[in-house]
């Protein structure tokens, strides 16, 4: 399988759009970050001073036992219901005082670390997420830790909420900017491509390559010029020596004419009648030769005005009727019929005229002896010429357009050039010949455009 | 009945004398349009044969000075660049026919002679062809040297045959020339009158036959022998 190119905006916006993915999520990441640091920060400044508060409420009484004496305010931090509570443990870990809503609190106490330094703490405990402070505390000689903890879930909390909500309408505005980001990009992008675009678009062509085709290099990008200006360069290059070879062909076969037309005329003076027909022939033969080299070079060269309305079958008639002599002259005979009257088709008379020419002799040159050779016009636009020879065998079938083609490279009557220029003359009317051969009925048809009647 | 031959290659130029010669016309000839277009000027010619690749000035110039100051000599413009684009402009600038090198000598003595009986310069006694003659001055059909009596229309077919012999007569062109003596023909008019014909000429044992070029026309060939 052939991976289609892709083109050059596509692939810019789809890493661009990966960019912009990825800028989203790092700029998401990096918030939600600061404000978790944040947030965490003032938590902790809370529970320490909570903890501290708890400290400041704790004395030894005259018995040297401890006690918590609570003033209102911490009472009310850590009354039933609130989201805060708290532990007083000893070194082993008992529990010596703890706060009233205690008995929500369902965090083991051995999971609460004591250390020699305040250590601040996340806990899990079935569904309760919970912030905690374990602060050290020397009551006298006596070490204790203070334990507060904070019910995450607790409503009162509302950090989170703050968070997500922050996140949400960040996203919800930032979002929409890189998407509008994308978009001016798109533009940008398009402005930029466009010099580029339009140079490809000067090299599409319907069909066939004109010698004139050049790059639209002007406004290209500095990346792309030389690029640009390279391949213009080898296009006039490829052109010259194009029209080099085509001037050449013309010129020789020009050049040939008069030599050819002198030895046809001295031949006249040979005395042996066998002889004097043969050169005859030989001679007309190169003669023919040099002027289908010529028509060729002219098919090349002038562009075909095929615009124009004709009349099939009168120029079929015509053809026919100026060929007819020369296919008796072989022994054959020839017949023309029409599905209509008249078929009017869009297209460039003596062209048709020469292909039909060159049809027909083609005919002439394979048919069977003393067979008939059919031209057709169909009401379609259809030219056919049909012949009974022995036929083109598949193999030939696409080959025998070409120029200097013979299936038998010895064999001296043909030009080789009749077909070649059969295929141009249609090619100059935008379509083909068909061919259909098997031994005994061979037929090629052109296909003409039709001007409908009206 | 004097030719002008405006060629500049030697050999060919005298490959057409003798060609000319033989065939009974006496020429000049002359190397460049120049010397042409002063030759013209103070002789009458029956036909110029024009060489279009002249090395002081394109051939077709010489026809259309020619036809600026009125000399209608018939020219035959002789070209290597037989395109069909030059052939158009150079009938368009006055060559009254067109030949591409190489040609055969007898296609131009035929054209030579085509434009000596179009211009009126050389009225045909008879036309003959096969062993059938035909005098258009007289309308007399022999056929053998034994003078043949054929009604008008079928004449009339005849005469355009032997016109055109060895070449295709289309059949529109036939119906024209019977519709232009009588407009009560059927359709099939020309079937009937070269029926006719045929068994005339079957009757009197001409040596020419007429092949019908099927959906195109009629040709008058001489019988294979």
């Amino acid at each position: 399988m052939k991976r289609q190119p892709r083109s050059l905006m596509a692939q810019i916006l789809r890493w661009h759009a990966v960019a912009v993915l990825i800028t989203a999520i790092a700029v998401a990441g990096s918030v939600y970050l600061f404000l978790d640091t944040t947030a965490a920060r003032i938590q902790q400044q809370t529970l320490h001073v909570h903890a501290q508060a708890l400290r400041q409420a704790l004395s030894h009484d005259g018995t040297g036992r401890l006690r918590l004496t609570q003033d209102s305010t911490s009472a009310a931090v850590f009354s039933p219901g609130a989201g805060f509570s708290f532990r007083i443990l000893d070194r082993s870990g008992t529990v010596l005082f703890q706060s009233q809503s205690q008995s929500k609190m369902v965090l083991p106490t051995a999971n609460i670390p004591l250390e020699d330094e305040e250590s601040f703490f996340r806990r899990q405990s079935r569904r309760t997420f919970y912030a905690g402070t374990s602060y050290p505390a020397r009551i006298g000689n006596e070490r204790v830790w203070i334990a507060v903890l904070q019910n995450l879930t607790h409503p009162d909390y509302i950090l989170d909420d703050l968070l997500a909500q922050f996140l949400l309408y960040g996203m919800a505005i930032v979002a929409p900017l890189l998407l509008l980001l994308l978009a001016i990009d798109v533009l940008i992008i398009r402005r930029a491509v466009l010099p580029v675009r339009r140079a490809s678009a000067s090299l599409e062509i319907a069909e066939g390559v004109p010698l004139d085709l050049r790059l639209h290099d002007e406004r290209l990008p500095a990346e792309v010029r030389p690029l640009a200006l390279a391949v213009n360069a080898m296009l006039e290059r490829l052109a010259s020596s194009y029209r080099m070879q085509r001037d050449f062909t013309a010129d020789a076969a020009h050049e040939l004419r008069t030599p050819i037309a002198v030895a046809r005329l001295r031949v006249e003076g040979v005395d042996d009648p066998g002889l004097r027909g043969q050169l005859r022939s030989d001679l007309d033969m190169l003669g023919r030769i040099v002027e289908q080299l010529l028509e060729i070079a002219e098919l090349e060269t002038v562009g075909l005005d095929t615009a124009a309305s004709v009349d099939l079958v009168r120029i079929v008639t015509d053809g026919v009727a100026s060929i007819a002599p020369l296919a008796f002259r072989a022994g054959k005979s020839i017949a023309f019929s029409s599905e209509a009257d008249k078929v009017v088709i869009a297209g460039h008379a003596a062209w048709i005229a020469k292909a039909l020419g060159c049809l027909i002799e083609n005919a002439v040159t394979h048919s069977g002896e003393g067979h008939e050779i059919e031209v057709t016009v169909g009401a379609d636009g259809t030219l056919a010429v049909c012949d009974d020879g022995s036929g083109v065998p598949e193999q030939d079938q696409a080959a025998i357009f070409r120029r200097f083609w013979k299936r038998n490279r010895s064999a001296g009557r043909s030009s080789g050039l009749g077909l070649a220029i059969v295929a141009q003359v249609a090619e100059a009317h935008q379509t083909t010949v068909t061919l259909t051969s098997r031994p005994g009925r061979t037929r090629f048809a052109i296909a003409f455009r039709l001007i409908p009647a009206r | 009945m004097r030719i002008l031959i405006v060629e500049d290659h030697a050999e060919l130029v005298m490959m057409l004398v003798r060609l000319l010669d033989t065939a009974g016309y006496a020429s000049d000839c002359t190397t460049t349009a120049e010397d042409a277009l002063l030759v013209l000027s103070y002789t009458r010619y029956a036909v110029v044969i024009l060489d279009l690749g002249l090395p002081d000035a394109d051939g077709l110039s010489v026809v259309r000075k020619m036809r600026a100051r009125d000399d209608r000599t018939p020219v035959i413009a002789l070209t290597a660049r037989a395109s069909v684009a030059h052939r158009v402009t150079g009938l368009e600038a006055g060559a009254d026919d067109y030949l591409a090198k190489p040609f055969a000598p007898e296609e131009l003595l035929a054209r030579i002679q085509a434009l000596l009986r179009r211009s009126g310069t050389i009225v045909d006694r008879t036309i003959d062809y096969g062993n059938v003659s035909f005098d258009p001055a007289t309308r007399e059909v022999a056929i053998g040297g034994v003078p043949t009596v054929l009604s008008a229309r079928e004449l009339e077919v005849l005469a355009a045959l032997i016109r055109r012999s060895s070449r295709v007569v289309t059949k529109a062109h036939l119906e024209q020339l019977l519709f232009g003596l009588a407009d009560d023909l059927g359709s099939n008019a020309v079937e009937v009158y070269i029926h006719r014909l045929r068994r005339r000429l079957t009757l009197a044992d001409a040596d020419v036959e007429i092949v019908t070029v099927r959906g195109v026309g009629y040709m008058l060939v001489e019988r294979a022998p």
